[in-house]
């Protein structure tokens, strides 16, 4: 899938992200608290809408290709207010999507209103009001693409260091996994995968551990061990060896910075054609000596993957070209997004163009 | 007339310096976009200290050249930046130095270059209304015993400990917050 553009509003709070274009890879920056995260929690919403969930009060309009096919799919669920809703039941409430339609360039393929929902030119039998049309029409041809494109939506995920351990985990140890079911394990953290990887003899493992060592020279190997819990069962632990040090440094040992490096490795090396990885603060935890590797990774991919990703870095935003920015400014509920060009940011001035963009009040106050 | 402003810090003088313009020269507005630059206008671009500003102001005279062609725009560019250890000769050698480096030269513009000499926080100890004469903090009053801005020019202040405050211009600065 590639994202084109998306509009999103929460009905509820009033929170109204306008109008944002996506590129290959999209670098949000601008002042904290303008909603540079919320635009990507609301694209992770989107991918949960796809799959059947509902939440209060959104409305959406988003177009994105999908194997060479330009889609185009809004809704919006009916917006409850909070003193209507029974705090003890708010995680078992659903909510009616009021419209909802999905196009393939000129072509309707689907069209809902509260009363019925068309398909294809015909109207369906009743189905569940509050559940998109692209989970409920799954199996269809014209939508299966759809649903599948928003499945190749995700987060990078380095932030759980605690053990993990559930049924995924303990069937697929005793069976061998390919490495299309280690990529598309949504269950599965990047360490997880990184251990299934070795399990199974992939070789991707060992392209994982040399692009880590090629960012930290002191590491020898990067291994997984089983940790035993008091019922006997094992659990899968990171550890790795550096030169000179005789002791291995195990998964709560190793610094955030490298955590997140091998993170960022493991999801970006896994990354498939068509997958649109969010990557929120991308600089977090990583030192000078990491920073710009990581950087090219995601500036030059070797698969054709979407990347749209937040940082607040100088080196990051000065490596992404200026063309990729987008700087998001907010008022009220209001977040808008502006182009480089917008903020008159290029190479018509001899200053740096990230020199040019912390001069803006856009970038320095939020607001524009 | 129009001014463009490059100041060495990114906090202190992008408060100070419009608020000072706003009564010195009221009638000065201030522009985000340096290149809308129609009339009684002024823009300040911050460099973020030192030795980079020098980079910036060669970069600001090679802008201010290009909107200035054709349609003169701007009067004066004004460099603001802190002495610190340093004399004004030093500071405008650096300057000069650097545009003949990048073969430029401000044309139809007059530069001022305007120094802070130690910082500008120097500048503010000797305003009443910030320097107090009886702080009650141990600190400060070990200050004043050091040097006593109240009644000596702050601008002739040393370091009171050079391993505490890496140079005079943190020490002066320090001396502000009490």
């Amino acid at each position: 899938m590639k994202l084109e553009s998306l509009s999103f509003k929460n009905n509820k709070t009033g929170w109204n992200i306008k109008d944002i274009n996506f590129d290959d890879l999209t670098l949000l920056v601008g002042a904290s608290g303008v909603g540079k995260t919320q635009i990507l929690h609301a694209l992770k919403k989107l991918s949960s809408i796809a799959r059947g969930r509902s939440y209060n009060g959104l409305e959406w309009r988003v177009s994105f290709s999908q194997d060479n096919k330009m889609y185009s799919w809004k809704g919006q669920f009916k917006t409850v207010q909070e003193a209507d809703i029974n705090v003890f039941e708010i995680n078992d409430i659903e909510y009616e999507i009021i419209n909802e339609s999905l196009s393939e360039g000129e072509t309707n393929i689907f069209t809902r209103d509260t009363s019925k929902l068309v398909y294809n030119n015909k109207e369906t039998v009743k189905l569940d009001a509050s559940k998109s049309a692209v989970e409920l029409l799954k199996e269809e041809s014209l939508v299966e693409p759809v649903y599948k494109a928003f499945r190749k939506l995700y987060q990078l995920n380095s932030e759980n260091r605690g053990i993990i351990f559930n049924s995924i985990i303990r069937n697929s140890k005793k069976s061998t996994m390919c490495l299309s079911d280690i990529k598309n394990s949504e269950a599965l953290t990047p360490i997880l995968k990184i251990f299934f990887l070795k399990k199974n003899k992939l070789k991707e493992f060992e392209i994982i551990q040399e692009r880590f060592k090629e960012i930290f020279p002191l590491v020898e190997k990067i291994d997984i061990t089983l940790g035993i819990l008091f019922n006997e069962e094992t659990y899968p632990v990171l550890r790795m060896k550096e030169k000179g040090v005789d002791a291995w440094i195990f998964q709560n040992e190793i610094s955030s910075g490298m955590y997140r490096s091998l993170s960022q490795i493991i999801t970006l090396t896994l990354a498939e054609d068509g997958d649109v990885i969010l990557i929120d603060e991308f600089e977090n935890g990583l030192g000078v000596n990491c920073i710009d590797q990581l950087a090219e990774l995601v500036t030059y991919p070797e698969s054709n993957i979407q990347v749209i990703m937040t940082s607040h870095h100088p080196y990051i935003i000065n490596t992404i070209p200026y063309s990729r920015w987008k700087i998001v400014t907010r008022k009220g509920c209001d977040v808008d997004i502006h182009t480089a060009a917008e903020l008159n940011i290029g190479e018509h001035s001899k200053h740096d163009a990230f020199m040019q963009l912390i001069q803006t009040s856009a970038y320095k106050t939020g607001r524009l | 007339m129009n001014v463009y402003i490059v100041v060495e810090g990114d906090k202190t003088e992008l408060s100070v310096y419009p608020a000072w313009l706003g009564l010195l020269a009221p009638q000065l507005e201030r522009i985000d976009d340096v290149w809308e630059v129609s009339d009684n206008n002024y823009y300040i671009f911050s460099a973020g200290g030192i030795p980079s500003i020098y980079n910036h102001v060669s970069n600001a005279v090679a802008d201010i050249n290009d909107i200035n062609r054709g349609n003169h725009k701007f009067d004066y560019l004004l460099v603001c930046l802190d002495t610190e250890e340093e004399s004004r000769q030093y500071l405008e050698d650096c300057i000069n130095e650097k545009l003949k480096k990048d073969n430029r030269v401000l044309e139809h513009t007059k530069m001022i270059i305007f120094e802070h000499k130690v910082c500008m926080e120097t500048w503010f100890l000797g305003n009443k209304t910030v320097f107090k004469e009886n702080p009650q903090a141990q600190e400060y009053l070990r200050f004043i015993n050091y040097y006593n801005v109240g009644r000596k020019d702050p601008e002739q202040m040393g370091n009171i400990d050079s391993e505490k405050f890496g140079s005079k211009a943190q020490f002066h600065h320090q001396s502000t917050c009490g």
